[in-house]
């Protein structure tokens, strides 16, 4: 691939964004382009002012929550791909995914992929790599 | 029930009554020191010249206010509430302070402006123009400069070059500053806001952060009425009537922003290219960038206030632009001669942000020729998406070398800025944009600081100061962006998120420059980037706050490491290793850079407060004029306070004397006046004596302070040429000062007491001195305080002596607070021997300082003054008068 993938991570917690950062700076298979935000006004900033390939973002974000910041990511680009980073167990999130009316659920049914906090750095590879390649 | 009917019903009691009296007396006394202290406090930090966030400053004022209406209180209770008038005056003062503090009550559009009342401001200032009467949105063509307070300074402006010069601009509307201020006050928003905002301590990064968050957290959560949607989205209906389904910018357009000192450049969000299914949550998102931290840390510095400055928003048709850039009709930093365009192919952000070093070009004014061109380094270029948002795209190749403007595209984008900048008769900075059509609009344009010409001083530094070879200059290249010279510690920016760990004084290194950098700009004495230009935003705010700025620094983050100690010369190009302190003193020595905060909003409108609280026109009570009524400040209102209630005292001793009570004169050694009244086993009987002798005190806070006063040495009778009725005020007064020596002044001293307590106080012309001292077995409840205050005018001998108190107090372990002539010494928790010890050493204090202020002639025996006393000399100056006639 000539063109670097450009990907915006979201979250609080530094040590998250750093986790990212190590895991894709490895990786000889693609070439990443990485931008890190912590507030949820920042992302949106960052969202207008260039097109990115990939998102990730927790849901829990200072000034915002994830689930308003997402649906305004799509709004501006709505083919972007969305990654969510959550600290909520699978089962929490399983169960809201079934009632229909949630818009949690309506998030998480359009995100395209869903990382479960802790994660390790292999995990972060894989689900990165699964959906550009998707 | 009253105190004065109980006292009138109960005779016999006077002293019981006198005892309830002197417990509100002692509370009007510490709400009095309080009062002044704080007074102090306030002045000082107005005087200061720093930054103060409101939080900070009306905190200081709330205690004032409060400890002053407590003094009323106390009168009115010591007085059975008589004095009603002096509270009723200090509401009417408080009044006015309220009138001063309200929004709009300063025009943040004139800042020259002396008078917060002034006419002018109100014409064009928030004052007289009546918001709620406005419209929530204004077509382009609809708006002119008149409306700056509620479209905000950008918009103002732009329409006004459009509809009275004609010059093009996009086609849009504005959402005016009624529309946000009515969005904030639903459920008090704007007071959720405005308390956050005063809680901020700025030393601390964090907080700016947190609270910035909590903010936003705040506007975002809030509903958006209807009517609000319906407005914006009638607007757009009508653009894209005439236009099509356009893409809009959505840009800040606060009032008071873009003014010649408060660019607040960059700091507001624009959102560029936004569809109408994101035109509302980009409105909102442009409001909630006023509380970014970066904004909030600007207002700070720069002493604007939030209340002033509401948002109004321009939503422009969006400039899909070949070409894009800035216009300086000057060089702000004064170095070359000629127009300066900086531009980039695709939209502007680039520019702005300082991100890429774009294409320069100076133009002769006259000629429109290029003077110089540089090429920059765009190898991207930011355009708009088809459907929403921005993108980048890679510039080819060929195009790279290419200059992207045409001789004839120069000529007319500098044509225009002429015609603003003559029109507005001051230097333009313009942003502007060139359509694939070849069009040219102007999107902004807004005064231009022009930073005063050091460049040729600081050579002259350069020169002067011959730079040590142990200091190495480690960079000799880049561009100044702000002048000046300044040292300090290196830090090295990696994330954004480590500018909470920037040290005080730190010269902050950076790759490139970026707006949100203002956030740790008043901690910075410099900054050093390896991508910024002259033109962008951060470069803009810095030489607004002064701060010395190099950019285009080739590998700065590599040739400067985190915590080396550094000399920074931006105007010359140069850094230095190691803090070369004769280039720094040179450089202060010379610099006649004015403070701007002194002259912003927050510290005149505090100015303004200032002059109802601090100054004293209440300076005789012997005076006819020396009435409630007459008070025009807080202080004034304590000063009458204070004066009425020593009254009260003496009057009720006068009363108690005529009910053959327990007031007597003392007769003593010492040529003072004292009367003495017991509250209580601090006399032995005397039977039926009109007088006491020391003989007959019991109370032992006093016996200490009578062994001081009558320690040897001392010259209560002195040299001096003195009659014998002003002799007995001599107690830290003026003797020989003429203005005064005809005035009838206090004519006694008076000394309350009981077994364990003081009470000495002196009222003597214009000073007074007080001595309140508790002495007992339990260590907590013992205390002293000292409080001399020396008047109202300044007078450099009443100051000098007022000095040689505070050192000698301190000495003593006192805790001091000397402000001009006024001390006030405190010390608490101590020994009843030391009590004791202390109150004998102000007695012989009190001798000893005596004449000082006719006598000690210079600064610099006031130490040696000190040190004599201290070493049990109570008569040190008859020693200087000596040496001095030696």
């Amino acid at each position: 691939m000539s063109r670097k993938v450009k990907i915006l991570a979201i979250d609080k917690e530094e040590i998250i964004l750093k986790s990212i950062r190590k895991a894709l700076a490895g990786n000889n298979e693609l070439q990443y382009d990485i931008i890190t935000c912590n507030t949820a006004i920042e992302s949106l900033k960052i969202i207008r002012s260039d097109t990115f390939d990939l998102v990730l973002i927790d849901l829990v974000l200072p000034g915002m929550n994830g689930i308003e910041v997402i649906r305004r990511i799509k709004n501006i680009n709505p083919s972007l791909a969305i990654i969510i980073m959550t600290g909520f167990s699978k089962n929490k999130i399983n169960s809201d995914t079934e009632s229909e009316e949630d818009p949690l659920s309506e998030i998480l049914k359009s995100a395209a992929g869903i990382l479960f906090k802790p994660f390790t750095i292999q995990e972060i590879r894989n689900m990165i790599s699964k959906v550009i390649h998707n | 029930m009253s105190i004065f009917k109980k006292i009138s019903t109960k005779k016999k009691e006077g002293v019981v009554f006198f005892k309830e009296k002197l417990q509100f007396f002692q509370k009007l006394l510490f709400s009095n020191d309080e009062a002044l202290k704080q007074m102090g406090n306030f002045s000082e930090l107005l005087a200061s010249g720093n930054p103060f966030s409101k939080g900070q400053i009306n905190g200081l004022y709330t205690d004032i206010l409060i400890n002053t209406f407590e003094v009323t209180e106390d009168l009115s209770q010591m007085c059975g509430g008589k004095y009603k008038t002096l509270s009723l005056q200090a509401n009417k003062i408080k009044d006015k302070c309220q009138e001063v503090l309200a929004p709009g009550s300063f025009c943040p559009t004139r800042w020259n402006c002396e008078k917060p009342d002034c006419i002018d401001c109100q014409e064009i200032g928030t004052k007289k123009i009546d918001t709620k009467n406005k419209a929530y949105s204004y077509r382009i063509d609809e708006i002119t400069i008149e409306q700056t307070p509620v479209v905000g300074g950008k918009m103002g402006r732009l329409c006004e070059i459009h509809n009275k010069l004609l010059i093009p601009i996009p086609d849009g509307f504005c959402i005016t500053s009624r529309f946000f201020e009515e969005f904030l006050a639903q459920g008090e928003l704007n007071k959720q806001i405005d308390e956050a905002i005063s809680s901020i301590d700025f030393n601390d990064n964090t907080q700016v952060q947190q609270v910035s968050q909590v903010i936003q957290a705040l506007i975002i959560s809030a509903s958006i009425p209807q009517l609000i949607e319906k407005i914006i989205l009638n607007n757009y209906e009508y653009l894209s009537s005439k236009h099509g389904d356009i893409l809009v910018s959505v840009r800040s357009s606060a009032i008071g922003e873009d003014d010649l000192h408060h660019s607040f450049a960059g700091l507001h969000y624009t959102a560029l290219n936004v569809s109408k299914a994101n035109l509302i949550d980009a409105c909102f998102e442009v409001l909630i960038s006023k509380y970014l931290p970066q904004s909030i840390v600007y207002r700070y510095l720069t002493g604007l206030r939030d209340i002033d400055m509401p948002m109004s928003i321009g939503c422009l048709e969006m400039i899909d632009a070949a070409a894009s850039g800035v216009l300086f009709t000057k060089d702000p930093i004064a170095k070359r001669n000629g127009i300066i365009i900086h531009a980039v192919r695709g939209l502007g952000t680039k520019v702005v942000d300082g991100s890429v070093s774009p294409q320069e070009y100076i133009i002769d004014p006259q000629t429109f020729a290029v003077l110089s061109y540089k090429k920059g380094n765009q190898t991207y270029k930011t355009e708009p998406r088809i459907n929403d948002g921005l993108k980048e795209t890679i510039i080819p190749d060929y195009l790279y070398n290419e200059p992207c403007l045409t001789q004839q595209q120069i000529k007319t984008i500098s044509e225009y800025a002429l015609r603003i900048e003559k029109f507005f008769n001051t230097p333009q900075d313009i942003e502007w944009a060139i359509n694939q059509s070849g069009e040219i609009y102007i999107l902004q344009c807004r005064p231009l600081a022009i930073s005063p010409s050091i460049e040729s001083d600081s050579h002259r530094i350069e020169s002067a100061v011959k730079v040590k070879q142990k200091n190495n200059l480690l960079i000799d290249d880049g561009v100044c962006a702000s002048s000046g010279i300044c040292s300090g510690e290196v830090f090295i920016l990696e994330r954004f998120r480590d500018l909470i760990n920037f040290p005080n004084g730190g010269i902050l290194v950076v790759k490139k420059t970026s707006p949100e950098l203002t956030r740790v700009l008043h901690k910075a004495s410099g900054l050093v980037a390896e991508i910024g230009n002259t033109t962008g935003h951060l470069s803009i705010i810095a030489r607004e706050l002064g701060i010395p700025v190099l950019v285009n620094v080739n590998n700065a983050t590599e040739k400067l490491h985190n915590g080396m100690e550094i000399t920074l010369n931006a105007s010359e190009n140069k850094v230095y290793s190691g803090k070369i302190k004769e280039l720094i003193d040179e450089y202060n020595s010379g610099k006649v850079r004015e403070n701007s905060f002194l002259k912003s909003p927050m510290h005149r409108i505090w100015q303004t407060i200032a002059k109802l609280v601090i100054p004293l026109n209440l300076t005789d009570p012997s005076s006819s004029g020396f009435t409630p009524d007459n008070c025009q400040t807080l202080h004034d209102i304590t000063r009458f306070a204070h004066e009425y209630a020593m009254r009260e005292m003496f009057s009720l001793y006068e009363s108690a004397e005529q009910e053959e009570s327990h007031a007597y004169p003392l007769k003593f050694p010492v040529p003072l006046d004292i009367h003495v009244i017991d509250l209580g086993k601090g006399l032995k009987n005397i039977g039926d004596r009109k007088f006491v002798t020391t003989e007959d005190i019991v109370s032992e806070p006093f016996l200490a302070l009578i062994e001081g006063m009558t320690s040897p040495g001392i010259k209560w009778a002195g040299p001096l040429p003195i009659d014998l009725k002003g002799f007995t005020n001599l107690l830290l007064s003026n003797v020989v000062d003429s203005n005064r020596s005809n005035r009838d002044i206090g004519s006694r001293s008076y000394a309350i007491i009981s077994d364990c307590y003081l009470n000495f106080f002196s009222r003597l012309g214009y000073h007074f001195s007080r001595l309140d001292a508790y002495a007992s077995g339990e260590l907590n409840n013992n205390y002293i305080n000292f409080n001399f205050h020396g008047g109202a005018a300044v007078h450099v001998r009443r100051i000098r002596r007022a000095v040689i108190i505070a050192r000698v107090l301190e000495s003593l372990n006192f805790s001091v607070v000397n402000q001009n002539d006024h001390v006030l010494a405190t010390i608490r928790k101590i020994p009843k021997s030391s009590i004791f010890s202390l109150l004998s050493e102000i007695g012989r204090l009190m001798g000893a300082v005596r004449n000082v202020d006719v006598t000690l002639t210079n600064d610099e025996n006031i130490q040696k003054f000190v040190d004599a006393f201290l070493s049990g000399d109570s008569a040190p100056v008859l020693k200087f008068t000596e040496n001095d006639s030696q």
